[in-house]
């Protein structure tokens, strides 16, 4: 039952982190729509673009998932200190299971923003955006 | 004799149609050689915008041919234009336009790596040409940390890494006070004169007429004789005498773009007549 419960705890912890992490891509790759604009006005193709949004977003989500094994393990450790009868393990099955799934949110949350991208018009910028 | 880099032939550009068809360039004809200075002034909506932006291939015009060094870009696919824009034209904008999480350095050498160079070679062409402009010192500093000449001379950088034929700035000096306004104007004229490049510049600033072979005026979408100007000496803008609004002080008549200047000229002349 207890188990059952962590996991439901799990997979609800997962979705909020995927959703926060989709919200955070979307919105910065948006919120760089103006400087794509720029590119695009001084010569920068669409296909050039889309691969430098793809590329952030892909880098970020490897930071943050670098940064979360990191926090996990020293969690594992301060855990196994304080004595507290309860065992974290990360295995290297729900880690490549995590790190798949949030790359690919990652990617389709960089896609969405895409599509403004292409209909970007590169005139804008003489015309103060 | 000169050789043509631009020449621009009975080009209009036309938004909407039927009864709401607005023309915003009509029938301009124009020819930039190289190692030229043209300054195009004009009121604000004359179509000043819509003209650059055509003659940089961000635009296509409704008539009319545009050519660069014999080619004719206003009848390439659409396709071409990007690298037409990266390879033959720099762009300078009054807002400098530069990209916030990139550094002086990374700012120029990207515009390199879009037209094909490798990550080594474009940030040694940018190292070399921001030192050239004195920026030897602030080549890791992102924009935020420069001032405003600073920021326009690492944008005049980045029009010049992939040696363009063609540089189109627009309102170059808005952003600037006047000595950095100055020295902006001096380093165009020495891209043109020395870099023998021509520069296409779109201005209010009557000050740039100190440094341009050419000056037309342009209003509501076509080339018109310069009529008599004045400069608006609060905001120091090129104002037309006989549409501005006046005002007389101490024997002398000034002119203004709005009535909020003149007030405010009024309110205190000696201010505004220092310089």
């Amino acid at each position: 039952m207890s188990t059952d419960v962590i996991a439901i705890m799990n997979l609800i912890g997962l979705l909020i982190g995927l959703a926060v992490m989709a919200l955070t891509v979307y919105t910065a790759t948006l919120a760089r729509r103006a400087e794509y604009g720029v590119l695009k006005a001084l010569g920068a193709r669409n296909g050039q673009l889309y691969r430098a949004v793809l590329a952030q977003a892909l880098l970020s989500v490897a930071i943050g998932l670098g940064v979360g094994v990191v926090f996990t393990l020293l969690l594992s450790v301060i855990i196994s200190r304080l004595g507290l009868n309860l065992a974290l393990e990360i295995s290297a099955a729900s880690l490549l299971k995590v790190s798949g799934v949030s790359l690919v949110i990652a990617a389709v949350s960089a896609v969405l923003p895409i599509r403004q991208i292409a209909g970007l018009d590169p005139a804008m910028v003489f015309r103060g955006k | 004799m000169t050789t043509s880099t631009l020449q621009v032939t009975h080009v209009s550009k036309r938004y909407g149609s039927g009864a709401i068809e607005m023309a915003a360039v009509r029938d301009v004809s124009l020819s930039v050689a190289t190692g030229e200075i043209v300054l195009i002034m004009g009121p604000s909506g004359s179509g000043k915008t819509t003209l650059l932006s055509m003659l940089g291939a961000l635009l296509k015009p409704s008539e009319g041919t545009i050519q660069l060094n014999g080619e004719t870009l206003s009848a390439l696919a659409e396709n071409r234009l990007p690298d037409i824009r990266l390879r033959r034209f720099g762009f300078v904008f009054q807002d400098f336009n530069l990209l916030s999480a990139l550094t002086a350095l990374e700012n120029v050498a990207i515009v390199a790596q879009l037209a094909g160079a490798k990550n080594g070679a474009a940030r040694e062409k940018a190292r070399t040409l921001l030192t050239e402009l004195g920026l030897d010192a602030r080549l890791n500093f992102l924009p935020e940390k420069l001032s405003g000449g600073e920021k326009q001379r690492v944008a005049i950088a980045r029009a010049l890494v992939n040696d363009p034929a063609l540089v189109l700035a627009d309102e170059p000096t808005a952003n600037l006070d006047s000595k950095i306004g100055h020295e902006i104007m001096r380093l165009l004229r020495r891209i043109a004169k020395e870099g023998g490049r021509s520069v296409v510049i779109v201005s209010h600033d009557q000050r740039i007429k100190d440094i341009a072979d050419r000056v037309l005026w342009l209003e509501d979408g076509q080339f018109k004789e310069m009529v008599t100007m004045a400069t608006d000496p609060v905001c120091k803008m090129a104002v037309e005498r006989e549409k501005a609004s006046a005002a007389e002080w101490d024997g002398q008549i000034y002119y203004f773009c709005s009535l909020g200047c003149r007030n405010e000229f009024l309110a205190s002349p000696a201010e505004f007549l220092v310089s």
